[in-house]
């Protein structure tokens, strides 16, 4: 260690310039590696959203208190697609609440369904998706006739506690078996932890059932006829207060940027990787002499790269540990203003497994200088 | 002689060369990608500047007639001479009901005014050219890549009544979900630029694309038909989508009331007008946003590429020292040694400068890179070549300075 400490210290005495230019190398490129990883993701999610934004129409309400945004209206709505568009949409998803609830989360109503052959009918993929992402919890799900036939089934939902199971006091929460909503008394033959209120066939619902939002999900890329249609019908019903977003096509142009950038991250990263391999081949070169009168002196060539190397992960991670705090510290907020998604990106975890690909790469690079620059002959290397 | 002994440096260090080379290939491929990018995010607002810097309307139709005749509109003349003098009319036209080689399909055309602004992003092929538009032998159309068409092919275009058939001869082929310049009645507005495009996918649209010159229709009779042309004689075109209706800044008042009245009429079906002021206002606010997108990443490619640069050439310098001081005193003058080192370090920049654009351009023309902006323009090269030079500058700086702080003893004792 003693050593470690006196051959850094004479590399600063020495070599002043180098040894200030690995310090800043690495000080940078440890604040490019962790930029370069969140503006990776940011891109890849939008990219993402563009590709998934193209099987979806989402269209919110302005009007919430107003009383013809109901299950009533919008039915009337679906109503009058032809069946080809209503077969192509994977479901439909509504959002809102039942008149008198206040508007809050824990009184917010979500439904899937789909249309068949004219009738409303339930969406098996929801089940195995909650499933997937654990957040089902017991029982069963709806079955086809429970669904279309409306019969006053429940999947409760609500504040879950994995000991105590849900909070009986919450207003949509379970009670002995039973759930009660809108005046109806639903029996539990599931439970999901997914929303706080529980999912109830929309056949059971109310026509004056007040919808918040509304989803058309297709299989694939939504048509220029299906979006027409889908969004005349809405507009000539709600008229203005149906908030319409624009046609879900990305433009091929937004698409190449994204990947631009995703390749601008990676080359960021290679490059980084580059610039340490041509510092770290002049540092063992001009060490290379030093080196090898150890080797003479009894120092095994297993001790020399050890030592080199330990002095090069030295300057690295108390260099890189330095630039993670500064990137988190005082750049992170900064680009948070400008990318959406970008915070999403970092963790601890996150930023444990970026210093150990970070430690990685370094490690390599060192190995590969000491490889092709510490052998075994020492007359030959003097 | 010195050319040479730079040539030798080269070749005697060639492991550190080779990653000085790898290194600038990265460097010069990074700045082409992001100033192709940053070009591109621009490039839609660029084209239409000169008619959003005017004074005027941008206008979203779905329908105008002339009010005495009833006419559809179909060509700006007719849309110029309403409005009267120093009016200025570009923009989009339909050919409704046509058939392409008697399958559905939309058949837009241009004034020359956007064919000449703005090119939409080609596959294969070519866009119109000025030689285009005045020739009358040929009709010459662009279609969107469907899979089914190639440069050269014929397509015939025939009225709703599927007579008076067209040859069009394709002269390139659009790329699929790109923006072409346009207007939808749906399409949800921003007052600014990009009202002024449309991104036309054929998942989207399931009906191919055809885009044609209104100038060179216009000379064609068929393409002008009277009334009675819509009984089958004849294929009928109509202004319908954006156009962009502009003036001097000295009309006169009863002008600007006619412009008004026009645009406000109610037997005109408008779905969206914009003073051409405030979309360049809105215009340049989106620009500043998308370009605020890109500007972290740009100065992140900066700040590296500088770090590389200083540090790869004062390494490459360094390790030069001990042979140029045994030059020295063998005779060599330090400004030869200077020279020698910018012989070192143009060899490599340049060599890595080829082998990136040819890296670049062999699989470009392959198709390889056609999911990125990438484009090699004068403006990438100039930025390439300017990073060349810094790194050539550093180059020189370094042993300046060294050299004139030491002496050649000195400089053979510390750099053994």
């Amino acid at each position: 260690m003693k050593y470690i400490y006196k051959n850094i210290k004479s590399f600063f005495i020495e070599e002043k310039l180098i040894f200030n230019l690995v310090i800043i190398c690495i000080f940078f490129s440890g604040i490019i590696f962790n930029f370069s990883f969140g503006i990776y993701h940011e891109f890849k999610r939008l990219s993402y959203e563009d590709i998934y934004g193209t099987k979806e129409l989402c269209i919110s309400f302005n009007g919430l208190w107003n009383d013809n945004i109901t299950k009533g209206e919008m039915m009337k709505v679906i109503s009058l697609l032809d069946e080809d568009i209503t077969n192509d949409i994977d479901y439909i998803f509504i959002v809102g609440y039942f008149p008198g609830d206040d508007i809050m989360v824990e009184n917010k109503f979500e439904f899937h369904f789909a249309i068949r052959d004219g009738r409303i009918t339930y969406v098996k993929d929801v089940y195995n998706n909650i499933v997937q992402l654990g957040f089902w919890v017991s029982g069963e799900y709806f079955t086809k006739s429970q669904y279309e036939n409306g019969e006053l089934v429940a999947l409760c939902g609500g504040i879950y506690d994995p000991y105590y199971g849900f909070d009986e006091s919450y207003k949509y929460g379970d009670k002995d078996g039973y759930v009660y909503i809108d005046g109806k008394k639903y029996r539990c033959i599931g439970y999901q932890r997914a929303t706080y209120t529980p999912w109830i066939p929309i056949t059971t619902v109310s026509d004056d059932f007040n919808i918040e939002y509304i989803a058309f999900v297709t299989y694939e890329t939504m048509t220029k006829k299906e979006y027409v249609t889908i969004t005349s019908a809405i507009k000539e019903q709600f008229g203005d207060a149906a908030d319409i977003p624009d046609y879900p096509i990305p433009d091929s142009d937004d698409t190449k940027l994204y990947n631009s950038i995703i390749i601008i991250c990676i080359l960021i990263a290679v490059i980084s990787s580059v610039v340490y391999a041509v510092l770290y081949q002049y540092i063992i070169y001009q060490r290379k002499r030093n080196l090898n009168i150890y080797r003479i002196c009894g120092f095994t060539l297993k001790n020399a790269r050890k030592l080199y190397m330990t002095e090069c992960m030295a300057i690295a991670s108390v260099c890189y540990i330095i630039s993670v705090i500064f990137f988190h510290a005082i750049i992170l907020p900064q680009l948070e203003k400008i990318y959406y998604f970008i915070g999403e990106s970092y963790s601890l975890s996150s930023y444990l497994q970026l210093g150990i690909i970070y430690f990685v790469i370094v490690y390599i690079i060192l190995k590969i200088m000491m490889v092709t620059n510490l052998r075994n002959d020492i007359v030959k290397e003097l | 002689m010195l050319f040479k002994i730079g040539q030798k440096e080269f070749e005697r260090n060639i492991v550190l060369n080779s990653l000085i080379i790898v290194l600038l290939i990265i460097i010069f491929c990074i700045l082409t990608i992001s100033t192709s990018s940053l070009l591109n995010s621009t490039n839609k607002y660029r084209a239409l500047y000169s008619l959003i810097d005017s004074t005027g309307y941008f206008l979203g139709t779905d329908l105008i007639i002339n009010q005495e005749t009833r006419e559809l509109i179909r060509d700006k003349k007719q849309l110029e001479e309403i409005l009267g003098d120093n009016i200025e009319v570009a923009g989009q036209y339909v050919l409704p009901g046509a058939f392409l080689n008697g399958q559905d399909a939309n058949i837009w055309s241009y004034d020359w005014e956007i064919i000449d602004n703005y090119t939409p992003s080609i596959v294969k092929g070519r866009w119109f050219n000025k030689k285009d538009i005045v020739d009358t032998e040929k009709i010459y159309g662009v279609i969107l890549d469907t899979g089914e068409y190639v440069v050269g092919d014929k397509v015939i275009i025939t009225n709703w009544n599927n007579n008076c058939p067209v040859e069009i001869e394709i002269i390139g082929l659009l790329e699929d979900s790109s923006s072409v310049f346009g207007y939808m009645p749906f399409s949800k507005n921003k007052s600014n630029y990009l009202d002024g495009y449309y991104t036309y996918n054929l998942e989207f649209e399931q009906v191919p694309l055809l885009l044609l010159s209104n100038d060179q229709l216009g000379k064609y009779s068929y393409f002008n038909p009277d009334i009675e042309g819509l009984e089958g004689e004849g294929i009928q075109r109509q202004q319908k989508g954006a156009v962009f209706i502009t003036w001097d800044n000295n009309i006169v008042d009863y002008q600007n009331t006619i412009v008004e009245d026009f645009i406000f009429n109610s037997d005109n079906n408008i779905c969206f007008s914009e003073t051409l002021e405030s979309m360049k206002i809105e215009s340049n606010r989106s620009i500043i946003r998308q370009v605020t997108n890109i500007l972290p990443i740009i100065i992140c490619v900066f700040v590296l590429v500088i770090i590389a640069t200083v540090s790869v050439s004062a390494i490459s310098v360094k390790r030069q020292l001990h042979n140029y001081a045994i030059y020295y005193i063998c005779g060599l003058k330090w400004k030869d040694c200077i020279y020698i080192s910018l012989i070192h370090s143009f060899i490599c920049s340049s060599t890595a400068l080829v082998i990136a654009y040819i890296g670049i351009l062999v699989p470009k023309c392959m198709g390889v890179f056609s999911g990125i902006s990438l484009k090699i323009g004068i403006i990438q090269l100039i930025i390439c070549i300017f990073v060349q030079i810094i790194f050539i500058g550093f180059s020189l700086i370094m042993p300046i300075n060294i050299i004139k702080k030491t002496s050649a003893k000195a400089l053979l004792n510390t750099n053994k």
